[in-house]
């Protein structure tokens, strides 16, 4: 377990690289600070830094004197106590510099690359190394790169869904285009039929879009009660036609219903009748029933696609 | 007897003002209505006798008459709370007993006993405003146009022989009405009604007198969404 961890050598907890890959990135000129946890054979870290700027590099226990195999002058670097190092881009275009650190207790090593990078770039200015179990490494690791890659999976799903969105959009129009081009037409229908409750639904128009046709009605309810609209059926004989069914009832559809009319109140809706181009001329039916069937609702006369 | 049907008419508005709950009704339905009715009416003839002197008009005298019929009623509702209306009416009086009546008899004046009876037969349109659901209030309002068909009069004389006194045969003359009906129905399901009304009426014909009459009725309505082509 410890030598597959070789490799692995610092996870970066919480820190402004890791929520780039959040669906909402930050801002790219935020400062913050960070946190490395470094396993007990050491490891390797890399810290950016805005040119300009002073990060420090926070030890849990005293920095050894051994602030050697600095890689390049482009940086300064300087104690700043006993348990921090402050660290300085020179230059704007200073190269990549590793700078090696140890602990007193050699319980903590660390390789880390200062890097500078842009302004519009996340950078930390404050970083704290914290010596951990492999094990305790191994998970964070594990979290981060789990993090990295849900946060990617996050975003691309987050672009699918927008252009899904928008893919589903064009698409209807593109249909309905098309089916205004093939057929347009509305008329208007006069059925109507009332339950024993004062329940009365009229279909007041029918229209043809395309090969479909869709059927407008309302639901008007004299009733005191609530009716709670389960089903709406379109039939030709016994041949079930009905497609899609909207029903604007002003109040939320309880579960396993279309929608609800308050007492007193009508509702609209329209019910879309498939492949209407093959029923022209025959009479259908139209049923709007209550949960279970109940109060049915029957039309029988009056609605003919022609 | 005028102001009494007028406070019946009246007591009938406010009646169905109270028990009106909203104002919904049966928009797009046809109903058919079948009512019999029973009434009492203030029947006038022209046997009054007219101290203008000899050769002038009769005066109007009236006679209280039970009456019976039956009413067939279609009705329309264009609104929630309208319906246009139209029946046909026949109904009969029993028979007006005039006392103390001023006619001729050949020529010469007589004063006696005379009876008569008269039947009516109308088609009467209206409106119907219509208030509720389940409980419906109505109130009617509606004009009518028929026959009135009045029986010879008959002129007690003698206590056994009767005779016709002139002018006063039997006749059917042009009838016009005045009607107003509140009443009460309640929907027993979504195709039959049975309710109560109380009506009054004002007759006025041509050629004879008025009538005023009041009369109650039961109602058994059939109502349906009839089917239009367009």
């Amino acid at each position: 377990m410890q030598s597959t961890l070789a490799p692995i050598v610092v996870v970066l907890v919480a820190s402004a690289t890791l929520a780039m890959a959040a669906p909402t990135p930050p801002q790219a000129s935020e400062r913050s600070d960070t946190e490395i946890l470094v396993p007990p054979q050491g490891g390797t870290a890399t810290v950016s830094i805005h040119v300009g700027t002073v990060a420090i590099l926070s030890f849990p226990e005293l920095v050894s004197g051994r602030l050697a195999l600095v890689s390049s002058d482009d940086f300064e670097i300087k104690r700043w106590g006993e348990k921090e190092v402050a660290v300085r881009p020179l230059r704007a275009n200073a190269k990549p510099t590793t700078l090696a650190i140890a602990t007193n207790s050699d319980t903590l090593k660390v390789n880390v690359t200062l890097t500078v990078v842009a302004a519009d770039k996340p950078a930390v200015t404050y970083v704290r190394f914290r010596a951990v179990t492999a094990e305790e490494a191994f998970t964070a690791q594990v979290d981060a790169a789990v993090e990295r890659r849900v946060g990617r999976l996050e975003i691309e799903l987050f672009g699918l869904r927008n252009n899904l969105d928008e893919l589903t959009r064009t698409r209807a129009e593109r249909l309905i285009a098309e089916r205004i081009v093939q057929r347009n037409e509305t008329f208007a229908i006069s059925a109507h039929e009332r339950s024993n409750e004062h329940v009365v639904v009229h279909v007041t128009h029918g229209s043809i879009l395309g090969t479909d046709g869709y059927l407008t009605m309302s639901v008007e309810n004299r009733s005191p009660d609530v009716f709670r609209v389960a089903s709406v059926q379109v039939t030709v004989g016994s041949q079930d036609v009905t497609g899609a069914v909207h029903l604007v009832a002003g109040v939320s559809p309880l579960e396993g219903t279309l929608g609800v009319v308050p007492a007193g109140r009508t509702s609209q809706g329209v019910v879309v009748v498939r492949s209407v181009d093959k029923l022209l001329g025959q009479p259908l039916s139209l049923i709007v029933t209550g949960p279970h069937g109940s109060q049915p609702i029957r039309i029988d006369r009056g609605i003919v696609f022609r | 007897m005028k102001w009494l049907w007028l406070r019946v008419t009246a007591g009938g508005m406010v009646a169905v003002t109270v028990l009106a709950p909203t104002a919904l009704a049966d928009r797009y339905e046809v109903t058919v209505t079948v009512r019999p009715v029973g009434g009492v009416g203030r029947v006038q003839e022209n046997v009054g006798r007219n101290d203008g002197g000899p050769g002038s008009a009769s005066r109007p005298v009236g006679a209280t008459a039970y009456s019976a019929g039956g009413e067939l009623g279609v009705a329309h509702g264009v609104r929630n709370w309208l319906d246009l209306e139209g029946d046909l009416l026949g109904a009969g009086f029993t028979q007006a007993t005039y006392d103390g009546a001023w006619v001729s008899l050949s020529g010469a004046p007589t004063m006696g006993r005379v009876t008569r009876t008269t039947r009516v037969a109308q088609l009467r349109v209206g409106a119907t405003l219509r208030a509720g659901v389940a409980w419906v209030s109505t109130l009617h309002l509606g004009l009518g146009l028929g026959a009135r068909m009045q029986g010879a009069a008959t002129l007690m004389s003698g206590g056994e022989n009767s005779f016709t006194p002139d002018g006063l045969g039997g006749k059917v003359a042009l009838d016009s009405a005045a009607i107003v009906r509140a009443g009460i129905e309640h929907r027993v399901d979504r195709r039959w009604s049975v309710g109560v009304s109380a009506e009054a009426v004002h007759q006025a014909g041509v050629g004879v007198a008025s009538i005023d009459g009041i009369s109650g009725g039961l109602a058994l309505s059939y109502s349906w969404y009839p089917t239009v082509s367009r």
